[in-house]
């Protein structure tokens, strides 16, 4: 029994032992941070409903990171990249590490995202929708209107799933191109991602609806630099406070007005 | 014809023999505190130093820019490779028992006994299988510095093809052990098998799945990519990748397949040469 006891309190030792290994910060992102007492995060200059360049209504993006930067008890800093999602290769944004720890502003999860940044936890979900004056049941032979300005999600194969219904497709530059192109009536519809078809059919008292599920959904992120292990590890801790103090909820009912769930899209 | 009644006691027999053989080498492993300090001393040293040693130049410096074309970071690349070369290390030394039995006339006493040499075999097999097992579990207490997240699923995942390696390492361990007639000489050369084996396994550098066979060859030199392709433990951490952190370099379904036909074929070698004893 005494061996016994001996030979298990050995094992216990070493898991105990590893187990405190664990506590070793594995960089040093968090330190530098709060040495500069700030939280560098890199946006796009517009990309409603997520960041809305509205002082008062900031967007979903940056008041997430607010509450973040807030509960780690740093500043955050904005730094506006107006090459984010204009660019189909994200080189050429120019975005460095000296440029930011967070990025914000339509980041999803995707193999795409993950090859070139980590991410935090998602804290919505996203896909590519339809936005138009009034419902429609046939796309095809529509013109439409095409923003894919966020960055990761799948834009063959949408561009597959628009070839298949012989629609003419006009790519957009941002969304206000968009909206004019189908007030005037020179796009029939404009397809996009889903916060902000669903914010463009609410603001214009338009209709919106998620492409049918054949367009796989894809949850919102922010990119975080690959091993910046400890900034990481602060991030989801203050989002899951975020989140359990109803903070983050109420965030989401204040911007997202998501689109219709459509299935029988023709 | 043999009475069902002895046939039964005799099943009893040997079935008391297996665990009295697997629980005499899952106790020899507590206490011997050279194996322990190793079960640790590795998982410290190639997650915790060298993860974090080369972290800095896999992680990402410029966006868009690919340094390493895995979708993780390297401390959660190389961490379940660090679980196969704690289980690597384990399961071959664990075979030592054989050699330290052999010397001392134990191997001799239980070779008298009722116990079938399969048996025998398959009781110090499973016993150095289980304390692998155990080792490449010490590693997983690492998991959330490594920031890979687990789940039981993924955890019972991970221990069926743990299990699995461990089986045909320590039976690969006791084919070694069967040719060595000296403790130091084992040492040498299950360092001069482990080592060769951990390296050319993919486990501290990826082939990256989205290039092709012949953009591979331009990236690595083809000895390299054959070495790799060839070695079976290769398919062994990519399976575990698979489990662990859901990546995979090849068709998942091959690791299970090799360790299953390594399991079986290096356990009837280890049995072929053990009758001989």
């Amino acid at each position: 029994m005494y061996r016994i006891a001996v030979d298990l309190g050995g094992l216990s030792l070493i898991v105990v032992l590893l187990l405190l290994v664990g506590l070793v910060p594995p960089d040093t992102s968090l330190l530098e941070m709060r040495k500069t007492g700030a939280l560098k995060v890199c946006v796009p200059i517009t990309y409603p409903p997520l960041v809305t360049g509205d002082p008062t209504q900031p967007g979903i993006d940056i008041e997430i990171l607010l509450a973040i930067s807030n509960y780690i008890g740093v500043e955050m800093l904005l730094s506006h990249n107006d090459a984010i999602g204009r660019d189909f290769n994200p080189l050429n944004w120019g975005i460095t590490r000296g440029d930011c720890q967070v990025l914000a502003g339509g980041f999803v999860d995707t193999s795409l995202t993950r090859s070139f940044l980590d991410i935090g936890p998602p804290y919505a979900e996203t896909g590519w929708a339809i936005v138009a004056p009034a419902p429609i049941e046939y796309i095809g032979g529509l013109t439409i209107g095409v923003l894919t300005n966020i960055y990761g999600l799948d834009r063959i194969e949408l561009s597959r799933y628009l070839r298949s219904h012989d629609v003419i497709v006009r790519i957009m530059r941002n969304s206000q191109e968009l909206v004019d192109g189908i007030a005037s009536g020179e796009l029939d519809v404009g397809v996009t991602e889903a916060l902000l078809a669903g914010k463009l059919a609410a603001d214009k008292d338009w209709w919106a609806a998620f492409l049918p599920d054949e367009l796989v959904r894809y949850n919102l992120v922010f990119g975080l630099w690959k091993g910046d292990l400890t900034l990481k590890r602060k991030i989801v801790q203050a989002l899951r406070q975020v989140e359990s103090d109803g903070t983050l909820v109420a965030i989401l009912e204040r911007y997202v007005q998501l689109p219709k769930e459509l299935t029988n899209l023709k | 014809m043999t009475d069902p009644g002895i046939k039964r006691s005799m099943l009893m027999i040997q079935l008391g023999g297996l665990y009295g053989l697997w629980l005499r080498e899952v106790r020899r492993s507590f206490r011997d505190r050279g194996q322990l300090i190793g079960g640790i001393s590795r998982p410290i040293l190639w997650v915790v130093i060298l993860g974090i040693g080369l972290n800095p130049y896999f992680r990402g410096e410029v966006f868009g820019k690919v340094n390493f074309v895995v979708p993780f970071t390297y401390l959660q690349f190389i961490f379940p490779a660090v679980i196969a070369l704690n289980i690597l290390f384990t399961s071959v030394q664990s075979a030592i028992s054989v050699i330290w039995d052999r010397e001392f006339g134990f191997l001799r006493e239980v070779l008298v006994s009722p116990l079938s040499r399969g048996t025998i075999l398959l009781g110090k097999v499973l016993g150095g299988a289980t304390v692998a097992v155990m080792h490449g579990c010490l590693v997983l207490l690492l998991a959330k510095f490594v920031d890979v997240n687990l789940t039981w699923m993924k955890v019972l995942e991970a221990l069926g093809l743990m299990a699995m390696l461990a089986f045909a390492l320590t039976s690969l361990g006791v084919v070694i052990a069967n040719h060595i007639r000296s403790f130091q000489g084992f040492g040498i050369f299950s360092n001069a098998v482990i080592l060769p084996l951990y390296f050319t396994s993919s486990s501290v550098f990826p082939l990256d799945p989205a290039l092709s066979q012949a953009q591979t060859r331009i990236v690595y030199p083809e000895w390299l990519v054959i070495m790799v392709e060839w070695n079976p433990l290769t398919y062994a951490i990519d399976s575990l990748r698979g489990a662990l952190i859901g990546y995979n370099q090849f068709d998942p379904h091959l690791g299970i397949l090799i360790m299953g036909i390594s399991g079986i074929v290096l356990f009837a070698l280890a049995l072929f040469e053990f009758r001989r004893v």
